[in-house]
């Protein structure tokens, strides 16, 4: 147990650089303790587990561990996936590069990317948001309910006063004529066109690099030493491979 | 304290951690168990040490309306415990209380390789040999993979899987009670 607990310090300067761990390790002290951790730093954090028993820092220890690897192995399949920028090459471009680079990386992140999306479909949310709570009055018969016109309360009104009119054509307008732009509206046509860009700018760095392929990239330690269930699917002589054959023995 | 003999783990329990001993010593992967039994009287000092004679109180009550009555004495017997907060498990709530499960860690240089990163083939090979000896390893768990527990019947928690008489019947078979 205490090498695990000689662990925690390393954890810990981990954790406090990463706040998505932050947040784990937050959810592992309730895991462990049974009790929702009220650390709002991750010295906090820290003092809260240091205040915990030697099996349950060992716990949590262990845990932490686990997500971390899992981080990393999901950051070096991004690194491997967008580009690998290393410190050495980065220290070869100029200042305006790397700041570029720096401003790609951060926009061509999978997850800003999905929320950039899902940006892109927010008057569309907003018009399902107000079909549903129709939908429920009208099913429920709850005529005195009130329902928010959330699209017409961000967006400005839209009324289809004349049928004739296909709606598209109004929806069009009411985003196109400067006059009846809400300010959140007027955000929103600014903002569209960039981030239109940055999704189709990902998708094709992605399309590029599977284009690109593998057959270049050299194999990785993991790949070159096979072991568990790798190893004996690729016939390897492993440790696993050893404990089945010591026990097939007797 | 938990104890990390073998002497005290149940017969058959002893017998399947010298196996995987021996059988980790044959292929030279070093092994270390750490802990074998904590005692239902230690797992209720620890449990009582964090909380109000309220709360012990409505746990006693919930063993006994369980049908787990000798537990209820137990927790209650051994009295008033301070302490920090240790554990959410009363007595007979865990496999280490019944001596039939333990925990263990690969070693590396002589250091344990706590993380799974560091020791990938030797903590395969270690669930393999619990696997073989006929032990529930809870690093193939898929809710809280645990890998260096190993116990004799599957499940996390004996008192939701058997009836209070079947429990009785395993601590007594144990000698634990």
């Amino acid at each position: 147990m205490l090498p695990l607990l000689a662990a925690l310090p390393a954890i810990f300067s981990t954790v406090s650089k990463v706040s998505n761990l932050f947040g784990k390790g937050k959810a592992v002290v309730e895991q462990v303790t049974g009790k929702p951790s009220e650390a709002s730093s991750p010295d906090e954090l820290q003092e809260e587990v240091e205040s915990l028993t030697p099996e349950q820092q060992a716990q949590w220890a262990q845990t932490m561990q686990q997500k971390i690897d899992l981080y990393k192995t999901e950051n070096d399949r991004l690194d491997i996936e967008i580009g690998r920028i290393t410190p050495e090459l980065q220290s070869k471009l100029t200042p305006e590069a790397a700041n570029k680079i720096a401003i790609m990386r951060q926009t061509t992140r999978p997850w800003a990317v999905r929320m950039m999306v899902h940006y892109t479909f927010f008057p569309f949310y907003l018009v399902l948001f107000d079909s549903i709570q129709l939908t429920i009055t009208h099913w429920f018969g709850i005529s005195e309910a009130r329902v928010f016109k959330t699209f017409n309360y961000v967006f400005g009104t839209l009324t289809i006063k004349d049928m004739d009119t296909p709606a598209l054509e109004k929806f069009s307008a009411l985003l196109s004529q400067p006059q009846n732009l809400t300010l959140a509206a007027e955000m929103y046509m600014n903002s569209i066109g960039w981030v239109i860009s940055v999704i189709i700018s990902y998708m094709t760095l992605r399309e590029i690099g599977k284009a690109k392929g593998t057959s270049g990239d050299e194999l990785t330690h993991q790949q070159n030493n096979p072991s568990g269930a790798v190893g004996l699917t690729q016939g390897g002589l492993g440790l696993v491979n050893k404990v089945k054959a010591a026990f097939g023995k007797k | 304290m938990a104890s990390r003999s073998l002497d005290d783990l149940a017969p058959e329990v002893k017998q399947k951690a010298e196996r995987v001993l021996q059988v980790c010593d044959e292929v030279e992967l070093n092994l270390l168990i750490y802990c074998t039994l904590r005692t239902l009287e230690e797992q209720s000092k620890l449990y009582r040490q964090s909380r109000s004679w309220q709360e012990i109180k409505t746990k006693i009550l919930k063993y006994k309306d369980r049908g787990f009555s000798y537990l209820a004495d137990i927790l209650d017997g051994v009295g008033p415990c301070n302490g920090p907060h240790v554990t959410n498990a009363g007595p007979g709530e865990s496999w280490h209380n019944y001596a039939e499960a333990w925990d263990a860690v690969p070693l590396m240089g002589g250091k344990p390789a706590w993380k799974y990163s560091d020791g990938k083939e030797e903590w395969d090979a270690y669930g393999e040999c619990v696997v073989q000896v006929g032990m529930d390893w809870a690093g193939n768990w898929t809710h809280f993979r645990e890998r260096p527990h190993a116990q004799l019947r599957s499940g996390s928690n004996p008192l939701r899987i058997f009836a209070p008489d079947k429990i009785y019947e395993i601590l007594s078979q144990n000698k634990l009670i």
